[in-house]
């Protein structure tokens, strides 16, 4: 469903911007931001693909190449069988966009109203079009507030009728950029439910974002960006296995228990052992998943119960990757 | 026909936000004084500077040249749009925007309308003009044609102050002022440069207005009516434009990266 080969995106700056940046540094390049690398993707329909990575790594750009807002400077990129650079008009019918934040709504006009006109500019057949926005309208939980001017919405509520406003066209594909942006908990709760629903009647959806536990809940596979590359793309569910086959043990060990630490470290059953951030708790990476029970008995056998074994997250691969910046959990 | 439903939609959601432009008292007090006083000071210049002749020839040329003025504010409509974070998605609409801005900005024709007709009333209250009774019966489908000969010239302007957004009150104030010097609002077109005087024809307003003129002074209605043609077709020509023009910003937009999520 998208299909992206060699992407890239260079931002020349104009004028003063230009300037400044000679001013700071002699070379041309300085002008001149990639903002994305030759990235490779490719997105079977059906799929929610998360595109993950911290602040300006390059996701809203490739959405917005995506979607049509935007050209590339090289490479090609195809949705729903479409160039959207030679055939941008079929690609626009055929795709829905929702960005984070408030903005993008006509506000002197009532929810319905907003998704009627967005309606007829997605060409939706006239006799379809009050049905559809009702439905959407529920599905978003806006149908008591359907006639009430948009002025008068708080930010949870425009996220929704954007939301709604994605959908108008009933798109194939849907592009969801940072969503959840600035959404209390409930709200994030029901709008990842929303895109459940979205998956299971078969629409493709790429979101990015950088909350961990966001993608770890709604993607299949993810894909981590950093520099305007693609470091990995895996399912969502083994990513952990990049960094480790089997479970790792997470102990906290009591303060007269230290002195076990060394002698944890000997065993030829331990790859290697990482202090954690919490105090007195460290990582236990053994050498094979064999190894483990024998571990395991050895930790009891010395008293240690505080325990914890799990398959590295996807987080720890993010951390690995990319580092802590822009990370959210 | 979609088309009809664009501009049907684009035009509901602009005469939703004109209800909070203006009240009516803002309107009158604001607006509506700014413009007879505009009216005014012509006339009274027109009769000090000849005769009764002239201060006509003013008057009519600044009540009539009130609408197209009015229109061009559709420029100010672009810039809400751009504001709100809109503009972005109409870009990737599939439907071209070009044709959502024939419709998007109408209110200001409507306005437009009110304007000219109340100035048209004032002036003949005060200056008691020597025209034809023709003016009073033909003024509103002339008026009609002006204004919206007016709106699409502005919908370009619009177009062109997205692209250049710092620049949209220059655009805004350089488009009204051409029409006010040039097409004959206050001295007859052929009173500029050949060139200049060439270059009106292709402009809204001039024709509409000497279609007013013709029938201030009792001409023959074929004439009127030959003028107004030629406005219409002057209309059309700058609706066309307002199409290409849109879908040009629109790709130059993509190429350059000034269309974002946030902007
Ligand atoms: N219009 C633009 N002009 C210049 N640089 C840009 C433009 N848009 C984005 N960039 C740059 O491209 C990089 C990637 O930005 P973006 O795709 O917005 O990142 P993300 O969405 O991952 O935070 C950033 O360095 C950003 O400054
Ligand atoms: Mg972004």
């Amino acid at each position: 469903m998208i299909e992206v080969t060699g992407l890239g995106r260079v931002f020349v700056k104009k004028g003063r911007q230009a300037k400044r940046a000679k001013q700071s540094g002699p070379t041309a390049q300085d002008s001149r931001v990639v903002a994305l690398d030759s990235v490779n993707l490719s997105v079977p329909e059906g799929e929610t693909h998360g595109v993950l990575g911290p602040n300006g790594a390059g996701k809203t750009t490739l959405v917005r190449i995506l979607s049509t807002m935007l050209l590339p400077t090289s490479g090609r990129a195809l949705v729903a069988g479409h160039d959207v650079t030679t055939e941008a008009d079929q690609v626009r019918r055929r795709i829905g966009i929702v960005f984070g934040g408030d903005n993008g709504l006509y506000t002197r006009i009532t929810a319905r109203q907003n998704l009627v006109f967005w309606a007829t500019m997605y060409r939706v057949d006239a006799s379809v079009v009050k049905r559809r926005s009702q439905e959407l309208l529920e599905r978003v939980g806006l149908a008591d507030r359907a006639d009430e001017p948009v002025e008068g919405f708080s930010r949870g509520m425009r996220q929704r009728l954007h939301l709604a406003r994605g959908l108008i066209g009933d798109p194939a594909v849907l592009f969801l950029d940072e969503p959840t942006m600035g959404m209390d908990p409930l709200a994030t709760r029901d709008f990842r439910d929303l895109v459940h629903e979205l998956k299971a009647e078969g629409r493709t959806i790429l979101i990015t974002t950088h909350d961990m536990s966001e993608a770890e809940a709604l993607c299949d596979r993810v894909s981590l960006v950093d520099h305007g590359s693609i470091l990995v793309t895996e399912p969502t569910a083994t990513i952990g296995r990049m960094l480790s086959g089997h479970d790792r043990i997470d102990v906290t060990l009591r303060e007269d228990q230290s002195p076990l630490l060394s002698e944890l470290a000997g065993l030829p059953q331990v790859e290697r052992v990482d202090k954690l951030s919490e105090p007195g708790s460290v990582r236990i990476h053994t050498v094979s998943a064999d190894a483990n029970p024998v571990v395991l008995r050895w930790l009891l056998d010395a008293g240690i119960d505080a325990l914890r074994t799990g398959r590295p997250t996807l987080e720890e691969v993010y951390v690995h990757l990319v580092g802590n910046r822009g990370l959210t959990v | 026909m979609m088309v009809k439903q664009v501009i049907g939609q684009a035009a509901f959601v602009g005469f939703a936000e004109f209800k909070h432009v203006y009240t009516p008292k803002t309107w009158l007090t604001g607006w509506m004084l700014r413009l007879v006083s505009q009216v005014v000071f012509f006339g009274l210049v027109g009769k000090m500077a000849g005769d009764r002749i002239t201060a006509e020839y003013v008057l009519l040329g600044n009540a009539v040249t009130v609408i197209a003025i009015e229109a061009t504010l559709v420029i100010t409509t672009a810039s809400l749009e751009r504001y709100q974070g809109t503009y972005p998605m109409l870009v990737v609409s599939p439907t071209n925007m070009g044709l959502v801005y024939l419709g998007r900005g109408l209110h200001w024709v409507l306005a437009g309308l009110g304007s000219s007709a109340l100035v048209f009333a004032l002036v003949w209250a005060l200056f008691r003009p020597d025209w034809n009774w023709r003016v009073a019966v033909f003024a509103l489908p002339c008026l009609i044609v002006i204004g919206l000969g007016a709106y699409v010239y502005g919908a370009i302007l619009a177009a062109c102050s997205l692209r250049h957004y710092k620049f949209r009150w220059v655009y805004l104030n350089f488009g009204f002022m051409v029409l006010m010097t040039f097409c004959g609002t206050n001295v007859p077109r052929s009173f500029w440069p050949a060139p200049i005087e060439w270059a009106t024809q292709v402009l809204p307003l001039s024709h509409g207005l000497t279609a007013m003129r013709t029938l201030a002074a009792a001409g023959p209605l074929s004439d009127v009516l030959g003028q107004l043609g030629l406005e219409v077709c002057v209309a059309a020509l700058w609706a066309a434009l307002t199409l290409l023009f849109f879908e040009r910003i629109a790709s130059k937009g993509r190429r350059d990266g000034s269309l974002n999520f946030t902007s």
